[in-house]
């Protein structure tokens, strides 16, 4: 299938990015996927491995993992998205280092065990920037931290989530794009 | 001990005071002004039982004449018969006796000397000098742009590549399943109809292993359950021009008479959306 390299800004149609961090040993590497509404790659943008070195741990200190994770990587790729996802999803794991991709907000989900009686409605902010999120149609919950406090905006990315579960399976594009890096990853290691 | 003698045989023989000694110019050094002396060899008997090294070997001397007449006034190293010297002596070594020598002194005039004493006062010399150490400074232009590199690697993280490859595309999409027993049994029972009705299984023989949503059937090339983990695998296929789709409801139902696995899809609980 053709990576569509074009940039496509008609809004009336969905677009869900994603956003993984992949860490390999000492290799960190990064990519941003986008798919139409039901899952499938229009676009999908990797870096090569980044390796810290000796030198750089002493000298980035404790704010390596942060500069890997967002100037290195997340903003470098952000800089090559041609397409025009609604929002970028990342793994909950992504939650620290959370903020907007190309301009568009991101959110880092998980799946989230909540007894039904417990639920209190389709949205339920539970921090300033997380919240439980219900998806109607699957009967199960989502646990979001979003890249903005602002909740308005949040419960307009907890709607437009609901409405792409609806199509697809909102997690699984993560899983594909962590067994496409880890691929990539042994075929650089074999280069 | 040599020096106390010299005192006391000047005093003794009632002597001129001595002229002053020459100062010394250098510090801290003894100098004497060699006096005329004869020194006569004497042969002295030491008589030793055993002796171990390291131990103190009392030994007695026996004094014939010369200074022998200084001893008489000091009682208390005297020998018991008065006529010898007591001492002791650390033994360095042993080794098979034999006639040892007992100098004589004997001195026309006696000397008084004097040791002048002077506190040493070093002063230590710096030395000084240059070191020219050469430095390379990096300046940092743009980081992004030209890396630091300080012997092979660089100083600075730098931009990594970015690639695009259609390999996500190859990789298959792995659906899980819904909960079975959160379904409503008004859901159930129609995946069960239409299981009779599609793969004309009877109801009673039906049993809804898992429940998968929203899958894009039209797409899919290639699909396989998973029953260990009640898992869809599935591959789109390549249709560019194709600008909408269904997605169903897929119910995975086994027969248990003969315990065969089928896949159905909902005729009615499907939507139609628009491709990107």
């Amino acid at each position: 299938m053709q990576i569509q390299e074009k940039p496509v800004t008609n809004p009336s149609r969905k677009q869900v990015g994603y956003f993984c961090h992949l860490r390999i040993d000492e290799k960190h590497m990064g990519a941003i996927l986008v798919t139409n509404q039901i899952g499938v790659p229009l676009e999908f943008k990797y870096t090569e491995p980044v390796v810290a070195t000796r030198l750089h741990k002493i000298l980035y200190g404790s704010v390596l993992e942060k500069y890997l994770h967002e100037t290195v990587i997340r903003d470098r790729l952000a800089r090559e998205v041609r397409t025009s996802p609604n929002y970028f999803i990342a793994p909950y794991e992504e939650r620290e280092f959370l903020s907007p991709v190309a301009e568009r907000e991101m959110m880092a989900i998980q799946q989230y065990s909540l007894p039904p009686e417990e639920a209190s409605g389709p949205f339920n902010r539970i921090r300033e920037r997380e919240a439980i999120v219900e998806l109607e149609e699957e009967k199960l919950f989502l646990r979001l931290a979003f890249s903005t406090s602002d909740e308005a905006l949040q419960r307009n990315m907890a709607v437009w989530l609901q409405e792409i579960a609806r199509t697809m399976d909102v997690l699984e594009p993560l899983n594909r794009m962590t067994s496409a890096l880890t691929s990539l990853c042994g075929e650089a290691k074999r280069d | 001990m040599w020096r106390s003698e010299e005192r006391l045989a000047f005093w003794l023989t009632g002597g001129s005071p001595p002229a002053r000694p020459k100062r010394s110019t250098w510090i801290g050094r003894l100098r004497l002004r060699q006096l005329p002396v004869v020194i006569n060899d004497l042969p002295l008997n030491i008589d030793g039982e055993t002796a171990s090294l390291d131990e103190a070997l009392s030994a007695e001397a026996n004094v014939k004449d010369g200074l022998g007449t200084l001893f008489e006034t000091s009682s208390e190293n005297d020998s018991p018969n008065g006529s010898g010297y007591w001492t002791s002596v650390p033994v360095g070594s042993i080794g098979p006796l034999d006639t040892a020598v007992v100098r004589r002194i004997s001195m026309p005039e006696a000397h008084r000397t004097r040791v002048r004493q002077e506190t040493l006062v070093i002063v230590p010399r710096s030395r000084s000098a240059t070191t020219e150490i050469e430095s390379h400074i990096h300046m940092v232009e743009s980081l992004e742009d030209r890396p630091v590199r300080v012997q092979d690697y660089p100083l600075l993280l730098s931009r990594p590549a970015i690639h695009s490859t259609a390999k996500i595309s190859e990789l298959p999409h792995r659906r899980a399943s819904t909960e079975v027993v959160g379904l409503e049994d008004s859901e159930r029972k129609s995946f069960l109809r239409e299981a009779e009705v599609l793969k004309r299984i009877p109801s009673d023989r039906a049993e809804l292993l898992a429940v998968f949503r929203h899958v894009p059937i039209e797409m899919i090339s290639r699909l396989r359950f998973l029953a260990d983990s009640r898992e869809i695998l599935y591959a789109i296929q390549e249709e560019p021009k194709k600008t909408q789709t269904r997605l169903h409801d897929l119910a995975v139902i086994r027969d248990a008479g003969n315990q065969e696995i089928h896949l159905v899809p909902h005729r009615t609980k499907s939507r139609s959306i628009l491709l990107t």
